[in-house]
């Protein structure tokens, strides 16, 4: 399949600084029947339920059918161990990661030695940038722990991925690679891989089988929980789009309201927005009152525009770029196996929303 | 769920690009068969003002359709349609009749085209001319034409000199066109480049074999602004890049072979039937 290029707005610009909100007033984390009570106090790294830990110390504010709220101390206590490192060895990696991070634990635990360790630094969802800035703040620390992963698995080939365009990373990354002979730094055309790790590996030709691929946020989760003990409680979120003045990084504490970081850093210019967020080919449009969970990586603040669907032309883009030649329109009923990649609808000439089809037909 | 980042392409902006085109083509078409008859005072200032009423009353007929049909008038390819029939007419049209014509096979095209793949503007092209020659035989020459009046070289029938519809002659410009057209995105263009390759071909080897060559036929005007305009209009083509190919191959063969019989009209039958078979090509370029 030929890879597309998107058309980007190159207007949407982000800042060079990653901003840092560690402070909100309360947290909202999504727990079902907790087992704490309205005024217990939480200690930062508190396990809540299945792998979610509080970000924060404080008492407990209020208990919905929703969320559970922490009502911030802003001191910080927690029950953690001190950070201290830790030697790695495969066995306290899986350790550390059942305890932790089901998610790379699942990954990690067939694996003895691998021919191939491909670290992604690419954002393929349009103006997200959490991998470059995870990248620029941690670009010395990535790559120790990643030669340690390729010393510890043995690989043949240790890669970083990044876009050819993300001309300041680029700059940081050779300037440290030096001490790092066995870390390759490939760089990769603009090109929209559906957000899947096989179009990105077949576009390398590095083969699926016995390759680890992790994102770079992925591999820093796991340098601090198997190195430091560490459990993330902070993550990177991207807030741009055409009705920002600017757009931001910002690391920001686990399940905190998107509308406590739109006061206090949405620089929106325009009045009639709508907040979309994730990869904004398949958008969703989504309330201030939004908790950010790990599953989001990016809030686009885009401008309202009421684009009106023309009749169907029967151009055949939408066939033509679909990676799995769905005939959306034609097809009485679609498939499980379509990827959403939002191709379709994006090269749509007459904009007709083509991914509600395929949600209509599948 | 929606995309809110789209690719550049744009239906209404594209139309506009090829309604510029097509107000080029009129021009030269006004300039040959309006201005420059009434110069050899075979006509009076009135054939230019019939070319631009021919215009207007087509795009008119063509809202009445819509907001029968419809209930509504967008800007939308009918208006291309429209205008490429126009494009296609013969210079000594009659405008009533053609106003009564267009009018009812008009709405036969749309009802048709709901039913089947079918190129709206062949169909209405042929119905046209079978309507204009039943009354009286049509031709394609203008009045001065008709009259002999112009010693024509192979160079003035490059730059439009030549016998063809009213905006249709110039093959200078035809080629500007499908250069321009080429990089619009929705505009399947390998459509007409494959066709004509296998027209001239073709056409070439008929008239070797019938030993009588003649350029006029190989260099068809009228063949050659079908193929760049209609033959590639996407409601009645190929979805698929490989389907487009065999379609222009089919189209580009009947051409050939129908332009030995209908020198005018065997491009737009060689259209029409491609047309029909545009279904059949897609299910097959999507097995393959």
């Amino acid at each position: 399949m030929k890879l597309v290029k998107l058309n980007k707005d190159n207007r949407i610009k982000v800042a060079d600084e990653t901003l840092i909100y560690i402070d909100p007033d309360y947290l909202y984390i999504p727990v079902v029947n907790p087992n704490f009570k309205v005024n217990d106090y939480v200690f930062k790294d508190t396990l809540l339920t299945d792998n979610i830990y509080a970000g924060i110390s404080g008492y407990i504010k209020e208990i919905n059918k929703n969320y559970l709220v922490i009502a911030n101390d802003f001191k910080e206590k927690s029950i953690n161990v001190k950070k201290e490192k830790r030697t790695i060895t495969i066995e306290t990696i899986l350790k550390r990661l059942a305890m932790y991070n089901s998610d790379l634990y699942n990954l990690f635990k067939s694996l003895k030695n691998t021919d191939n360790i491909v670290i992604s630094g690419i954002n393929d969802e349009p103006y997200v940038y959490n991998n470059i800035y995870i990248l620029k703040d941690n670009i010395k620390e990535i790559l120790s722990f990643l030669d340690e992963l390729h010393e510890l698995y043995q690989s043949n080939n240790t890669s970083l991925i990044i876009k050819n365009n993300d001309s300041k990373i680029i700059e940081e990354c050779l300037k440290e690679l030096g001490t790092y002979p066995s870390i390759k730094l490939t760089l990769v055309d603009d090109l929209y891989l559906l957000g899947k790790k096989e179009y990105l590996l077949n576009y390398l030709h590095i083969p699926i089988n016995n390759t680890l691929y992790l994102t770079v946020e992925e591999l820093v989760t796991l340098r601090n929980l198997v190195k430091y003990g560490l459990i993330d409680n902070m993550q990177y979120l991207t807030i741009s789009g055409d009705a920002l003045n600017e757009g931001i990084v910002l690391k920001v504490k686990k399940y905190t309201k998107l509308k406590d970081i739109l006061v206090k850093y949405g620089d929106i210019t325009y009045k009639d927005y709508v907040l979309v967020t994730g990869n904004l080919l398949v958008g969703h449009t989504v309330s201030p009152s939004l908790v950010i969970t790990d599953k989001i990586k990016a809030i686009h603040v885009m401008k309202k525009r009421c684009e009106k669907e023309d009749l169907c032309i029967n151009c055949g883009k939408c066939l033509s770029i679909c990676p799995l030649k769905i005939n959306i329109l034609k097809e009485k009923k679609i498939s499980n196996a379509c990827y959403t990649c939002g191709l379709c609808s994006y090269i749509c000439p007459s904009h007709i929303n083509l991914l509600a089809k395929v949600s209509d037909k599948s | 769920m929606k995309s809110y980042l789209h690719a550049e392409l744009d239906n209404k902006k594209n139309l506009i690009s090829y309604f510029i085109l097509i107000g080029l083509l009129f021009f030269y078409g006004i300039y040959k068969n309006g201005y420059l008859v009434y110069i050899a005072k075979q006509a009076s200032l009135f054939i230019i003002f019939k070319y631009l009423l021919l215009i207007v009353i087509s795009l008119l007929i063509n809202t009445i359709k819509e907001l029968v049909l419809y209930k509504k008038i967008t800007l939308n390819y009918s208006y291309l349609e429209v205008l490429l029939v126009c494009v296609f007419m013969p210079p000594t049209f009659n405008l009533f009749l053609y106003i009564i014509l267009l009018l009812g096979f008009i709405f036969l095209a749309e009802y048709l085209a709901k039913r089947i793949v079918i190129n709206k503007v062949a169909l209405i092209h042929l119905l046209l001319v079978i309507g204009f020659s039943l009354p009286q035989a049509y031709s394609y020459q203008n009045l001065a034409e008709v009259k002999n009046l112009y010693a024509y070289q192979f160079s003035d029938f490059l730059g439009g000199r030549g016998v063809s519809g009213i905006a249709t002659s110039n093959i200078i410009l035809l080629i500007i066109s499908y250069i321009y057209l080429s990089y619009k995105g929705v505009y399947k263009k390998s459509i007409p480049s494959i066709s004509y390759l296998t027209y001239g071909v073709f056409i070439s080897l008929f008239m070797l074999l019938k030993q009588d060559f003649n350029y006029q036929l190989l260099l068809s005007s009228m063949t050659i602004a079908s193929l760049i305009w209609v033959a590639s209009l996407p409601q009645a083509s190929p979805l698929l890049r490989k389907g487009q190919i065999l379609y222009a191959l089919v189209v580009g063969f009947l051409s050939a072979l129908l332009n030995l019989i209908f020198p005018m009209e065997g491009v737009f039958i060689a259209i029409l039937i491609g047309s029909f078979l545009s279904n059949l090509i897609d299910n097959y370029s999507l097995k393959c």
